[in-house]
């Protein structure tokens, strides 16, 4: 049903899910698993976008905007 | 080698000189012995009385050190076990390949005979036959297997330049002293010799066979059942070491074979070290092509005169876990390490160290030396003039100053090495990181089994605002981005069987102008503990969960999708049986409010709205040109359609930097297309329809030249401009450049010849898409649009979309939600989140798998084939009514 990927974090190919199979899916192993959700967990996982002055602006009038809502 | 420096005499007191009263007590009789065999007797007849030969105290002091050879055995070969056995066929091995080193002979010859004797042969120079004056005129070869610590390796005059490994001036004569029998058959000056020894002893004096031209040695010889239990050798042992010589040995040819069953085996490397690591790691997936060498000397004085230290290491890494050094000094293996190891391994930590550290490769996690070590395939050798072991099994290396000469070498090197290849170097200091974290990760998870698991506890995450229901047909948790939205879904939901928990998903670091979107620590946490499901939870641990359903409500905006792609792959990776079990869902807030008349309406994506307004502008709307000709109906919403599907690739044309109005005055083709090539020759552009073309005109070119066109070097897509001119080296002035060809295929152009033949259908081409500028000072309108209220001149068509657009939004009023925090709870309600009237997409594996590859993207390293990707693997998600 799925077709093979390779583990996030080593790269080696995971065998697929099916019962019976890998059950670290996508990950190749245990350890690999592990280091994922350290990396989660620690808040490695970013997705970083530079900004411009005027987004920039905008966020943070908007973010103003935001807390204003978040206290209510 | 030197006899003061053999570890077996300086670290054991139990020389055999000091084994009194046991060795005088039978020296008598082996005495016997010595001297029937020296007047050609065989061994047997130890009762014949001695004759003709005298007495010496030379004699005594040799037979003495043959007799504690055999008296203490271990002392010479490690013991007589099957270890001890095999490492008398490695000593005469060992000899030749000390041959071979010092430039004499190519091939080695082991063959383990049918009567349980070995053969080692070698073609080197064979061991000397000449009378030793000062050995009382003795052939050189009985002195050679029967005088205790002497041999042609004391004295480097002897060609031996290198270090040399073998237990000479003992290990040969230990070899004599423990066999049976032993026949030396020797080829050189012309003749073959052979001499028999049993026990140590001469059986039979040297005589000359024959005449040859070739040269070698040929040891055979049976090991002594006195002395060993078990006498059978062995094939795997053997060809394990003399493999292990070949590579240790570029070049020699080694063969072993064995009589009893016609086994055999030819071992020869050239690429020595290398070769070994490439075999050792033939059955693993190395994780670079390459062998990284390094090899080096340091100088070091010995016995006065200045020698050096030589170190040759090769190493490469494969995908696994174990560790695999092994360490030589001297050609000789040494299991358990010693100096070497620890001069290699200090010298590996602190340059992959260095070198992660400076490449900011280590950022919050430190390597250790073992986390550098995991998948390394390694051979650490050295040559030492004068090496030092801790026993006679030669296991371990002790020299000191071995370690610094090691340690310097290979930082020096690996260290440039590094420098000079960052791929293998980032995959190397990568895999260090993963091991390192997969430590860390270890001890967390041991961490968190103790406290009984900070994920799995009771206690509900403090932002959650829960349900009533505790019924999995109904209830819902709704996974929302932002705080403001979370308060305002709180506000519209159904607290029966609707929960909430908000994410900060964002966070803006205003000093770096960049938005990060992120899921701490703390939100992974409430996602698990809110879900009531653990990381990695299988079947049983889905069954129960705390809600039904699982739905991501985020912006419909860049950040959103970021923030939904983040939260996929999290449930993908590590809650797959919820994505398998169809539990995720996507909610599908709406992008537009529009009102009309009152009535107050959403709209849930640009494309639909655009379409509904383009819609709306063509009722009752006609084009009218300035010669009179008149379109409506289908047949201009047909048009319409066509210059929409245009407007792209005609965007992606003008960003190449290409003026459509003047491609429309001068290049356009005979049936009113583009031409789909540009080409520079220089600064002189041309423009082709077809690859024939270009073809054509490169070899009409390339014959007024008289040689071929050199082609500039990179594509420089999407700029497609004029290469830039190359000065060839030596020449000067603009009589040296050479006119550089580049071609550029618009594929673009494509699409825009396909849409504009069917334009031409209607009677449109492309000068009617262009403006048609200013006359006498006034624009010029050639088009109008013409609805119930309204008529619009138009300076092309390809104002028609943006004008009938504007026409359809009359008696609108329009909202775009900038995000779900612009809407009110009401609204949110109603369109997003009440199951009587909303939508909702179910994720299925596939989608959750593109989320994976789409966040493989954002996470790599290259930037710029982000966007691109993001573009064309937008999340595709089922639609689905509930």
């Amino acid at each position: 049903m799925i077709r093979p990927l390779t583990c996030p974090i080593c790269d080696k190919p995971a065998p697929p899910p099916e019962p019976g199979g890998n059950r670290y899916f996508p990950f190749c192993s245990e350890r690999c698993r592990q280091i994922d959700l350290l990396r989660w967990s620690k808040g490695q996982y970013q997705i970083v976008d530079e900004l411009s002055p005027e987004r920039l602006r905008e966020e943070l009038e908007h973010q103003g905007l935001d807390d204003e809502f978040g206290d209510e | 080698m030197s006899t003061e420096n053999e570890p077996e005499v300086t670290s054991n007191t139990a020389t055999p000189a000091n084994a009194t009263p046991a060795v005088d007590n039978n020296g008598g009789t082996e005495t016997t012995e010595a001297t029937g065999s020296a007047a050609d007797v065989p061994a047997g007849a130890a009762d014949t009385p001695p004759s003709g030969v005298e007495y010496g105290a030379d004699q005594i002091k040799a037979l003495k050190g043959l007799e504690g050879i055999r008296m203490r055995p271990a002392m010479y070969i490690g013991g007589t076990d099957a270890r001890g056995l095999h490492h008398l066929v490695f000593e005469l091995a060992d000899n030749s390949i000390d041959e071979f080193g010092a430039g004499f002979g190519k091939t080695i010859t082991v063959r383990i005979n049918v009567d349980g004797s070995v053969s080692c042969a070698d073609d080197g120079r064979g061991i000397p036959v000449g009378p030793m004056p000062d050995q009382e005129n003795k052939p050189a070869v009985e002195v050679v297997l029967t005088g205790l610590h002497a041999g042609g390796k004391f004295d480097r005059k002897g060609g031996y330049k290198k270090g040399t490994g073998g237990l000479h001036g003992v290990g040969i004569k230990a070899v004599n002293a423990l066999s049976e029998w032993l026949t030396a058959e020797i080829r050189r000056e012309g003749h073959v010799w052979l001499m028999e020894f049993s026990r140590g002893l001469v059986t039979s004096s040297l005589k000359k066979l024959g005449t040859t031209k070739e040269t070698g040695s040929t040891l055979t010889f049976k090991p002594d059942p006195q002395i060993f239990p078990d006498v059978n050798f062995q094939y795997d042992p053997l060809q394990r070491r003399l493999q292990e010589l070949a590579f240790l040995n570029s070049g020699v040819k080694i063969q072993l074979i064995d009589e009893r069953d016609g086994r055999s085996d030819d071992f020869h490397y050239q690429g020595g070290l290398t070769e070994f690591v490439q075999w050792l790691n033939r059955t693993e997936t190395v994780i670079f092509p390459e062998v990284i060498a390094i090899s080096g000397s340091e100088p070091i004085p010995v016995e006065e005169v200045m020698s050096a230290i030589e170190v040759d290491v090769v190493l490469q890494y494969n995908d696994g876990f174990n560790e695999n050094v092994r360490c030589f000094a001297n050609n000789i293996p040494n299991p358990d390490g010693g100096t070497h190891l620890s001069g290699f391994r200090n010298a590996l930590t602190r340059s992959l160290n260095n070198y992660g550290k400076k490449e900011n490769l280590f950022k919050d996690i430190e390597p250790t030396g073992d986390d550098f070590r995991e998948g390394l395939t390694a051979i650490v050798a050295i040559n030492h003039p004068d090496p030092q072991f801790q026993s006679q099994n030669k296991t371990k290396l002790l020299n000191g100053d071995v370690e610094g000469a090691v340690s310097k070498v290979v930082y020096e090197v690996l260290t440039k090495y590094l420098e000079e290849h960052p791929v293998t170097a980032k995959r190397i200091c990568e895999k260090a990181r993963n091991t390192a974290e997969a430590r860390e990760a270890a001890r967390k998870a041991r961490d968190m089994v103790r406290r009984k698991g900070a994920l799995t506890s009771a206690g509900l995450p403090e932002k959650l605002r829960d349900c009533r229901s505790h019924d999995l047909e109904a209830t819902e948790l709704f996974l929302v981005e932002g705080d403001s939205a979370g308060g305002s879904a709180d506000t519209g939901r159904d607290s029966n069987i609707q929960a909430i928990l908000p994410l900060r998903g964002k966070i803006l670091n205003v000093e770096k102008a960049q938005m990060l979107k992120v899921l701490d620590n703390e939100e992974i946490i409430a996602i698990f503990k809110a879900i009531g499901v653990v990381p990695g939870g299988e079947l049983q641990d889905v069954a129960k969960r705390r809600y039904g359903k699982i739905i991501l409500m985020t912006d419909a905006d860049v950040d959103g999708s970021h923030i939904r792609t983040l939260l996929l792959t999290l449930f993908f990776r590590h809650m797959r049986t919820l994505v398998e079990q169809g539990c995720i869902y996507i909610a599908q807030p709406p992008l537009y409010r529009v009102t009309q008349k009152k009535q107050i309406r959403y709209v849930q994506t640009a494309e639909s709205m655009m379409l509904e307004l383009v819609g709306l502008g063509l009722q009752e709307a006609r084009l009218e040109f300035s010669d009179g000709a008149k379109l409506e109906g289908e047949l201009l919403q047909k048009i319409v359609q066509l210059i929409d599907q245009l407007e792209t690739p005609l965007r992606t044309l003008e960003r190449r930097g290409i003026d459509l109005r003047f491609m429309a005055s001068k290049h356009l083709t005979e049936r009113g297309l583009l031409p789909r090539f540009r080409v520079f020759l220089g600064r002189q552009q041309h423009w082709f329809a077809d690859k024939g073309e270009v073809e054509a005109f490169i070899a009409a070119e390339e014959q007024t030249l008289g040689r071929e066109l050199r082609v500039a070097d990179a594509a420089r897509e999407p700029g497609s401009g004029p290469p830039k001119a190359v000065t060839e080296p030596g020449s000067t002035g603009s009589s040296g450049t050479e006119a550089l060809l580049q071609v550029y295929d618009l594929h673009e152009v494509r699409s825009i010849n396909l849409l504009l033949t069917e334009l031409a259908g209607y009677g449109i081409r492309l000068p009617n898409l262009l403006s048609a500028g200013v006359k006498n000072g006034l624009p010029v309108y050639p088009y109008k649009v013409i609805n119930e209220d309204e008529v619009v001149p138009l300076s092309s068509l390809r104002d028609l979309l943006p004008e009938l657009r504007r026409l359809g939004e009359q008696g609108l009023k329009l909202t775009r939600f900038k995000g779900l925090g612009e809407m009110n709870s009401d609204e949110l309600g109603i369109t997003t989140m009440d199951p009587k009237t909303r939508t909702l997409l179910q994720v299925t594996m596939q989608d959750a798998v593109a989320a994976d590859e789409i966040f493989r993207v954002l996470m790599g390293d290259h930037v710029e084939p982000r966007r691109e990707f993001i573009e064309k693997h937008a999340l595709e998600v089922k639609e689905l009514d509930v």
